[in-house]
């Protein structure tokens, strides 16, 4: 776990940096530019929108702090490490990068222009360079998905782990823990979508058809059995194999119960909110696992105390299995 | 439900699933109505052949606690399976006990005939 000193570091460095090369670049080129800016190109290139060069300092600054504070937020409000929400911070890695070219390209074409005020008409951006732009941000995001990815959460405390409950295992003995669980919410809506569908297609609408589709998948995923056992943990339809969910042991740290209402955990379905997601049937008793990358994963099921509890006894044994290897 | 089998143990793998399911429903931890999961993946999933799995749920059919039904699975039926499923429980102690004191199963009869002659 890194200091909070260093995330906000790692959170705001990009947006500094892409500011910083771009302000350099304004400087050096200050006595070629026009006095008013091409700010924006069509789609063969040729200059179509127009900025006073005076304007262009506080909009680029406005744009790449705004979006170094706009990482930050999530990273501050949050106490766990990067690790969790790296998916913010390659965001925000692949804005900063994204930003930063595209100004960066855009003075350089202003400047090959020439300087006076007419020349900015003549100044060009190919779409080739749209490519580049994209390319850059993409490189920039996955820099901050790696670096980010560096930060994990603490391994689990020793005394919070043995607080963790556990279910007393015989040598050699297996076990299976399966119940299902289903969502009236979700039956409701898959019901009244694929309804909605089915009166659409009957008057002559032609988007009825994918409703009925996504009704049907929805009321199939509102009952789904979820299965603690020697693999891990898994969530699938009742009556299909596929889609499903799974949780490999290796990837746990930690598994807790508590009850919880749907609304806490971010409505119903498929919910994936900052440092975690879950699945959610309804309001109840559910299922935490802490995972290795500091994110949590929820699912809303009846007797989840007993799901953590095997869950917990399976990765020690895994753990130490896996130590005794090598 | 929570199914605990010991490859260690004396008792057959299957004798084992069936118990695992019937303590389930004795406890009121599964309801009628309900499905057990599918044998196939229960046998992947406890690491024993999807027969096994069969052969339990069969001894389960067997005692009334569920029923068998081609592309439907396994569902928990009967006549009140949760003070059925104690009652078998409390059958298995009997002869668990019995079978700790060496007698043999015409003794046995004979003692829960008796029982039963005596209303």
């Amino acid at each position: 776990m890194r200091s909070a000193r260093w995330r906000v570091l790692v959170a705001v460095l990009p947006s500094v940096l892409a500011w910083a090369v771009v302000l350099a670049t304004f400087v050096g080129l200050r006595d070629r530019l026009p006095d008013t800016l091409a700010t924006h190109f069509g789609a063969d290139g040729k200059a179509d929108g127009f900025t006073g060069t005076g304007a262009f300092l506080p909009v680029m600054t406005a744009f790449l702090l705004g979006s170094g504070v706009l990482t930050l937020v999530p990273i501050l409000r949050s106490a766990k490490g990067l690790g969790a929400q790296r998916f913010a911070v390659a965001l925000g890695y692949s804005m900063s990068g994204l930003l930063g070219y595209a100004f960066a390209a855009l003075l350089f074409a202003n400047a090959d222009a020439g300087a006076g005020a007419v020349r900015a008409s003549r100044a060009s951006l190919p779409l080739w360079q749209l490519g580049i732009t994209f390319a850059v941000a993409a490189v920039m995001g996955a820099l901050g998905w790696l670096i980010a990815s560096r930060d994990t959460a603490s391994a689990a405390e020793p005394g919070e782990r043995a607080a963790a409950p556990r279910l007393p295992l015989a040598k050699g003995e297996v076990a299976t823990w399966t119940r299902t669980v289903g969502s009236p919410v979700l039956l409701a809506v898959g019901a009244g979508t694929a309804l909605l569908g089915a009166v659409l297609t009957a008057v002559g609408a032609g988007t009825g058809a994918w409703l009925i589709v996504i009704g049907l998948v929805s009321a199939v995923l509102a009952r789904c059995r979820v299965t603690v056992d020697r693999r891990g943990l898994a969530v699938a339809s009742w009556c299909a194999p596929r889609p499903r969910v799974r949780m490999p042991l290796d990837r746990i740290e930690r598994a807790t119960s508590r009850e919880a209402t749907a609304l806490s955990l971010g409505g119903w379905g498929y919910r994936i909110r900052g440092g975690g997601s879950a699945l959610v049937f309804r309001s109840g008793d559910a299922l935490f696992l802490t995972l290795a990358t500091g994110r949590e994963f929820a699912v809303t099921v009846d007797d989840a105390a007993t799901a953590a509890a095997l869950l917990n006894t399976l990765i020690e044994r895994d753990r130490r299995a896996t130590g005794e290897r090598g | 439900m929570l199914f605990r089998v010991d490859p260690g143990s004396a008792v057959p793998l299957a004798d084992q699933i069936a118990a695992s399911v019937r303590g389930a429903i004795a406890d009121g931890a599964v309801r009628p109505g309900e499905r057990l999961p599918a044998a196939r993946a229960l046998g992947e999933s406890l690491g024993v052949n999807v027969h096994t799995v069969l052969r339990g749920y069969q001894r389960l059919r067997e005692e009334g606690l569920i029923e068998l039904r081609r592309g439907r699975g396994a569902v928990v039926t009967g006549d009140q399976p949760t003070a059925r499923a104690r009652l078998l429980e409390g059958v298995q102690g009997l002869v668990d006990q019995a079978r700790a004191l060496g007698l043999s199963d015409e003794e046995v009869l004979t003692l829960v005939r008796t029982r039963l002659a005596g209303g």
